[in-house]
């Protein structure tokens, strides 16, 4: 299988480069390949809504997320599109707000996790020995154990704040990636290319640079998209238990809010609403990258 | 199988001590004196520097470690800042609250997830499928602390029902009311994992059906039932099973929210709260047994391959 994944994703990548390139314009492909993947489409829809609607909160959110907006429990109406909270605040404009901090979270601390994933299974495939068995024990031991229970347990002892969240999210994606990777690098590194390229006096740094980490680039992207959903969802279960960034509007911090007596449904329901649709469209797309990119790994989530 | 099974507890041991001490550092490093948060703020300097002894906070830190890990294995836990109740007698008394809540869900994954998964590939493409196959998706991405939230708040707001929590009723008492308090937070908890094993159910089935055992025991003449049900279901099933068993350590961490939400008293409410009393050695304890209860139930996964697939076999 592993096999398969290395060879099938260096073959991709040579396609891109010389095939469809000359005879296709950038537009026309995206095109066909959202006909061909259209809830992956749909997907990167829904992203890029929310992702815009994060970087021009001020200029989406019709009023400021945390001022009283008028009154109390405002059913919704054309000024206050999803009501008005408890407190008077304005559920839409929260939400919009709510965006910035899952979306940046989420993407900051996949993208760490990830490039140190994609190292730490680079070094242990490509070394062997007691290096990759060191380092696969400690994968085992991390994804043996209920990732949530330790994410609370690193925000408590760090103090919540944005940097212990990353951190603590990022660790959460470090173990998957490097099992994912060392394994592909494991296949790759038998290749005959890879003696040719020792033989005619390559070092190891050159080889892993040149020749090892283009073919692993396109599973590495794989994994990552396909973990972004499940770390917004970490996020989001985080600040619901009171332990999310201080300060910030958040959806899981307004659902828990919202469960305080007197309940307020409006006030849970559209953050929740939005979690959903988020890790929805980031797991829609990442199930279509995997297809398009590696049509083998397809229903192996 | 029995060298597999004894080198397999010994890397699972070596994990667990690993993973124990790490939490370990961790926890020292959160900010504040135990000693004073155990006192009060009333303390004098001379009790806290008593209390201090007590607790064997002057001592080094491996020894720190070495006194709480004997306490776990002589079973001397010591008593909770939570309750101040002895902590063997909070777990034995939570136990079976987390148990009955992880079972029920279990049950529910399993009689849910597997079925509609083969319904599913059976019926590949039909409407049915892929009504769900999108539940499912939607399953995987929808937050169970949102669910739970809902589940417990629109009742309330519109009919003015509000399901009997607040406080646990043992089984043993009242089985009706019991229920009442678990089914939705098992049916809560199972969403996701439901959802994850119907998708491997199905793919898993896909593909054993395109295997050429399949298209003889049809040519043969036999019934599409028997071919699914008899050739097919088993051997698509050790995927499934190896995923029920992973899927253990996640929703241990999601009963740690469930029993939030539905105020039920068990060992995920009692980590909670010990470690936001910052009591840590109560919160070293239950992640030791939450690592210990993850590797054994993949031991047993991992043994019952051999059970399922006669192939297999370890050395």
């Amino acid at each position: 299988m592993a096999e398969d994944v290395a060879v099938r994703s260096s073959v991709f990548l040579e396609d891109t480069d010389h095939m469809s390139a000359p005879t296709m314009g950038f537009f026309p492909k995206m095109w066909t390949l959202a006909r061909q993947n259209p809830l992956g489409a749909f997907g990167l829809v829904v992203i890029v809504v929310f992702v815009v609607m994060a970087i021009f909160a001020p200029l989406i959110a019709p009023f400021d997320p945390n001022a009283f907006a008028g009154s109390r429990d405002e059913p919704m109406s054309s000024t206050h599109y999803f009501g008005t909270e408890r407190l008077g605040r304005d559920i839409f404009s929260r939400t919009v707000y709510g965006a910035r901090i899952s979306l940046s979270v989420a993407v900051v601390s996949v993208l760490l996790g990830g490039t140190i994933g994609i190292l730490f299974g680079i070094v242990s495939g490509y070394m062997g020995g007691f290096v990759d068995s060191t380092f696969q024990r400690s994968v085992d031991a991390i994804i043996a154990f209920p990732a949530l229970l330790l994410l609370l347990i690193i925000t408590q002892a760090l103090g919540p704040s944005y940097r212990t969240i990353v951190f603590a999210l990022m660790l959460a994606v470090i173990p998957g990636v490097t099992r994912v990777v060392r394994g592909a690098v494991l296949s790759e590194k038998n290749n005959q290319y890879i003696e040719s390229a020792r033989a005619s006096g390559a070092a190891t740094p050159r080889v892993i640079l040149r020749h090892i980490l283009p073919n692993i680039m396109a599973l590495g992207i794989i994994v990552m998209t396909t973990l972004l959903g499940g770390i917004i969802l970490a996020e989001s279960a985080l600040s619901f238990l009171g332990l999310g960034i201080p300060g910030v509007t958040s959806w899981g911090q307004d659902v828990n809010r919202a469960r305080t007596q007197p309940y307020h449904i409006p006030s849970a329901f559209f953050p929740g609403l939005a979690i959903t649709l988020t890790v929805l469209a980031f797991n829609l797309l990442g199930d279509s990258v995997r297809d398009v990119i590696d049509p083998r790994l397809r229903g192996s989530r | 199988m029995q060298t597999f099974i004894i080198r397999r507890l010994l890397i699972g041991v070596l994990i667990i001590f690993v993973l124990s001490v790490a939490v370990f550092y961790l926890l020292r490093i959160v900010p504040g004196d135990p000693a004073v948060r155990r006192c009060g703020l009333q303390c004098t300097e001379a009790q806290i520097a008593a209390i201090r002894e007590e607790m064997g906070l002057n001592d080094s830190y491996p020894q720190q470690y070495w006194d709480w890990l004997s306490g776990v294995l002589t079973g001397d836990l010591g008593t909770s800042q939570v309750n101040d109740r002895p902590v063997s007698e909070s777990i034995r008394n939570r136990l079976p609250v987390t148990l009955e809540l992880m079972v029920l869900t279990m049950i529910m994954t399993i009689f849910v997830g597997i079925p509609f998964g083969i319904i599913s590939a059976v019926w590949k493409n039909s409407p049915v499928d892929l009504s769900v196959r999108f539940t499912a998706i939607l399953g995987l991405a929808v937050p169970a602390f949102w669910v739970a939230t809902m589940v417990l708040i629109i009742p309330v707001e519109l009919w003015g029902y509000a399901p009997p929590i607040g406080e646990y009723i043992p089984f043993r008492e009242d089985p009706l009311r019991n229920m009442q308090q678990f089914l939705p937070a098992a049916a809560v908890l199972a969403l996701g994992s439901a959802a994850g094993v119907m998708r491997l159910t199905r793919s898993s089935l896909l593909e054993t059906m395109r295997q050429d055992y399949m298209r003889t025991a049809r040519a043969k003449g036999l019934k599409e039932r028997s071919v699914v049900f008899g050739h097919g279901l088993k051997n698509s099933l050790i995927p499934v099973v190896t995923v029920l068993g992973l899927q253990v350590s996640g929703l241990l961490g999601g009963a740690l929210i469930i029993e939030q939400i539905f105020t039920l008293p068990g060992l995920g409410d009692y980590t909670f709260r010990a470690l936001f009393a910052k009591d840590f050695e109560v919160v070293q304890t239950m992640t030791l047994y939450a690592g210990v209860t993850v590797v054994l139930l993949n031991l047993a996964v991992d043994v019952s391959y051999a059970w399922l697939d006669p192939r297999i076999r370890y050395s």
